[in-house]
């Protein structure tokens, strides 16, 4: 197990995440404004950008169990991939639901960013290469901010950009999860 | 311990056209040798009888064990030891760490794959490097690396997707002998494209060409296919195998 | 690689559209309401568009440099490694330029007609900062594992760009380095040398780093190298522009002065004004007496540059503008305080003599929406205004020079914000 940890980055993806995630509570009223395709300018929690690149040393680590030989294991290391994306995606909502307690709201913002990240980067590697799939959080993340109309919505924008605490978004990004662990689990066809 | 395919149809992806189309081969209890041009499927074979990845229809068998059996699938990958084609070094491990942690995958237990793995890198003259970081090596010591990783869980059956690949003749032929210097399986398929890796070490030839087989039977009957016997045995395989490759299916 | 399939593989011509569809959108948004008639505004407004651009030009490289490092081309090449990664950056140097071209186009609008032309200079900077992104770029798709270097490079743009710009942890000056940012500098300013000069550096320093990654065969040599250069190029970029705060202009120079007018009032005008001459020159006139009368001293030479010739007054006009409304705004410009405290301690501001000196020179100049903005302010400041609007000229000017002072303070409103001691009855 302490193999599949290491060749997995799983101290370093944590490590990371957690640091990112510190770095995104420090700065939860910071904004930064962003172009959209409508015009105006979005204003994005600065947060939002830590939480998708907090994920970089996850995905890279998962993207390591991609060798011919752990396609034959005869240990149910996907499983444990699932396992490792669950719980990191439990340790964000974790994280955010306190912070939100705590009186910073933008905590579960990231906490849905990170789950939604880890789901569109399974899914994602599923159908491009890996490093493209590695850029699928963050390009998920741009492509929500550049689609907000500020105009007509100017509180708050699409999926990840909506209100904290907005059922749809956050039943959209655990659905995109849990699509993702489908691929993962099945092993839908993937590139390399 | 046999090897054979049922009927299986393969392709890559949903709307390609497929790489076999129902083989059925036979790969005898001895070492083979797949003989085949670029492109003609050796690669797909070896993943298919690695259990790497399931046929759309049809089977493989290795000994008792079918890869269409759930039950079967443990004992099937326990069985086989394959390298392919591409050795990726796992970065952050040691050579050793490295090799122990594919037996472990194989299923040994942590304290069984890290002895196990010493005597794999012993057979492989791998022990000085035991220590070094998996992602420092030159392309013959990765190579080495690849082949300690399939032996070290100790299969019945090795596949060697074009163990030679990219070596240069000293580095092949030092390979070749570690090779013949193991000690492990029964069966044994090695998969190359070049009709210079035939030798004395394999005792049957199978031709894979399009995805499909042109010659499976003993190394003297596929050399039979050469012209000139006085040839060295080099020659007459490169002979015999042009001779194969043009025959009608 | 046959040139359609070194396209069609190349990540950049995937976001040449998205890359051009923003561009379009931030130009029609921002960049085309800025100053008209000036080429240099057009040319800084124009080179924003390097937020973009540097993004495309940043993935596309790194894209590019994981494609070859994967295959350890460059490992085997008997060709000369600049040629090969050149041949390789092809697609995405085109389409950076090709976005660069459409900002440039879409803002030339903006000074078509006027004269001079664009500001090669700020040209040749927004260039050498795509180049040192490229070079980033280059960097990091050679020395990390493609599925790092991707994401890193596109957090790494988002940070040059974006982040800097915003985050309060970083200084105002920072957003400078990236090459962007040098806004609207008015007929009567130019960017700030220095902005110029740091984001010339900092460029410097990322293409370098890239050349590095490229020809220093040992990663990690190439790696300290590279990081080195990043360092010392972006730590020299902050040191120079670190006096700066976010507006990056100083003021222009070589204003042609040599007209004596009427009443003995000089006026100056830069070229693109010169057109507008013959309306601007006597609306200045009007103001300039409109003030003088109410007894404020004003220089008799009025200038549209800041700070030539000296001892004139600065009037700030804007080309192609209604000569009426842009004289009139200029001179309350000039005649409100320019330095005005950032934040006063428990709200002690004189916010109600603020509006009501406001009001007096908006209505004494006759800006366009005065009067609405005289309905907008509050019941004190609008009863102040109509007090001071009953007294003589001259009391009014006296109003002005008593109270205009107070706004540069931390203070509450003072009474002297009640013109009744300057009515003439009062001094009887």
């Amino acid at each position: 197990m302490r193999w599949w940890l290491r060749a997995r980055l799983v101290l370093p993806g944590l490590v990371l995440l957690a640091a990112a995630w510190a770095a995104g509570l420090a700065s939860a009223d910071q904004l930064f404004a962003f172009p959209t395709v409508f015009g105006p300018r979005a204003h994005v929690p600065v947060a939002l950008l830590a939480a998708t690149a907090g994920l970089l040393l996850t995905t890279y680590g998962l993207d390591r169990s991609r060798t011919p030989v752990e396609l034959t294991a005869n240990r149910p290391v996907l499983l444990w991939d699932a396992a490792l994306v669950a719980g990191t995606a439990l340790a964000a909502v974790t994280a955010g639901l306190t912070a939100c307690f705590s009186g910073i709201p933008e905590g579960l913002m990231m906490a849905r960013t990170t789950v939604a990240g880890l789901g569109v980067y399974l899914v994602a590697r599923a159908v491009v290469r890996t490093d493209l799939a590695g850029l699928a959080p963050m390009g998920m993340l741009t492509a929500n901010i550049v689609l907000w109309d500020v105009q007509a919505f100017p509180v708050a924008g699409p999926w990840l950009l909506a209100a904290p605490g907005s059922a749809v978004s956050w039943w959209v990004s655990v659905l995109v999860l849990v699509l993702g662990l489908g691929c993962l689990l099945s092993r839908f066809p993937t590139r390399n | 311990m046999k090897l054979s395919t049922e009927e299986i149809i393969y392709s890559y992806g949903w709307f390609s056209s497929p790489v076999f189309d129902g083989l059925s081969l036979d790969i005898p209890n001895e070492c083979t040798v797949l003989l085949g041009p670029n492109g003609a499927g050796k690669s797909t074979l070896m993943s298919l009888l690695a259990s790497a990845a399931p046929p759309r229809r049809g089977r493989v068998r290795v000994g008792s064990w079918r890869s269409d059996r759930r039950r079967d699938l443990a004992p099937l990958r326990r069985a086989v030891g394959w390298m392919p084609q591409d050795i990726v070094p796992v970065t952050g491990l040691t050579v050793r760490e490295q090799v122990a942690y594919h037996g472990w995958l194989k299923g040994m237990s942590r304290a069984e794959a890290w002895q196990a793995s010493f005597e794999a890198l012993r057979q492989t003259n791998l022990v000085d490097l035991a220590d070094r970081s998996s992602g420092k090596l030159s392309g013959g010591q990765t190579r080495r690396v690849g082949l300690a990783q399939t032996i070290v869980h100790r299969p019945s059956v090795l596949l060697l997707d074009e163990p030679t690949a990219g070596l240069d003749p000293a580095q092949r032929s030092s390979f070749r002998g570690v090779l013949s210097s193991l000690s492990v399986g029964d069966t044994v398929l090695v998969s190359t494209h070049q009709t210079s890796d035939l030798s004395d070490l394999f005792d049957s030839v199978v031709v894979l060409s399009e995805g499909r087989s042109r010659f499976t039977g003993s190394a003297e009957a596929f050399l039979a296919h050469a012209t000139d016997s006085s040839e060295s045995v080099e020659r007459r395989a490169e002979a015999a195998y042009t001779a194969v490759l043009k025959e009608a299916p | 690689m046959t040139t359609k399939k070194r396209w069609l593989t190349s990540l950049s011509l995937w976001l040449a559209v998205p890359m051009v569809v923003l561009i379009v959108s931030v130009n029609l948004e921002d960049g085309l309401s800025s100053t008209r008639g000036y080429w240099m505004t057009a040319t800084t407004k124009a080179s924003e568009a390097v937020v973009f651009t540097g993004m495309v030009a940043a993935l596309g490289a790194t894209w590019e440099a994981s494609r070859l490092r994967r295959a350890d081309l460059l490992a085997i090449t008997a060709r000369s490694r600049l040629l090969v990664v050149a041949e390789a950056l092809a697609p995405t140097v085109v389409v950076a330029l090709l976005g660069t071209l459409v900002s440039y186009a879409m803002l030339a609008t903006l000074a078509l007609g006027a004269p001079g032309g664009p500001a090669w200079h700020v040209i040749g900077v927004n260039l050498a900062a795509l180049a040192g992104i490229t070079g980033w770029g280059l960097f990091l798709g050679f020395l990390l594992p493609p599925a790092l270097s991707l994401t890193i490079c596109l957090a790494g743009t988002y940070i040059w760009y974006f982040v800097t710009a915003a985050h309060y942890q970083f200084p105002l000056w920072a957003r400078f380095l990236s090459g962007g940012f040098l806004g609207d500098p008015g007929v009567w300013g130019v960017p700030d040398p220095r902005a110029l000069l740091a984001a010339l550096v900092s460029a410097s320093g990322l293409l370098v780093a890239g050349l590095c990654a490229l020809l220093l065969r040992d990663r990690g040599h190439a790696l300290v190298a590279g990081v080195l250069m990043v360092l010392l190029a972006v730590g020299s970029g902050c040191l120079i522009v670190r006096p700066l705060d976010y507006h990056p202009v100083v003021a222009r120079t070589g204003i042609a002065c040599d007209r004596i007018i009427e009443d003995e009032i000089t006026v100056c005008l830069w070229p693109e004004l010169e057109p507008d001459r013959e309306a601007l020159v006597p609306e200045i006139v009007r103001q300039h007496q409109a003030f003088t009368a109410r007894g404020i001293d004003l220089p008799s030479t009025v200038s549209a540059a800041q700070e030539e010739p000296e001892g004139s007054l600065w009037l700030p006009m804007f080309p192609r503008a209604d000569a009426r409304s842009t004289v009139a705004a200029g001179f309350v410009h000039v005649l409100m305080p320019q330095e005005l405290p950032e934040s006063c301690p428990n709200e002690k501001f004189p916010q109600h003599t603020m509006d009501a000196v406001l009001a007096w020179l908006r209505t004494t100049a006759e800006t366009e929406g005065h009067e609405e903005y005289r309905a907008s302010i509050s019941a004190r400041s609008a009863r102040a205004l109509d007090a001071v609007l009953e007294l003589p000229p001259e009391a009014q000017g006296e109003w002005y020079a008593i109270n205009r002072p107070v706004l540069g303070t931390c203070s509450p409103d003072p009474d002297t914000l009640d013109p009744r001691h300057l009515a003439p009855e009062a001094d009887s």
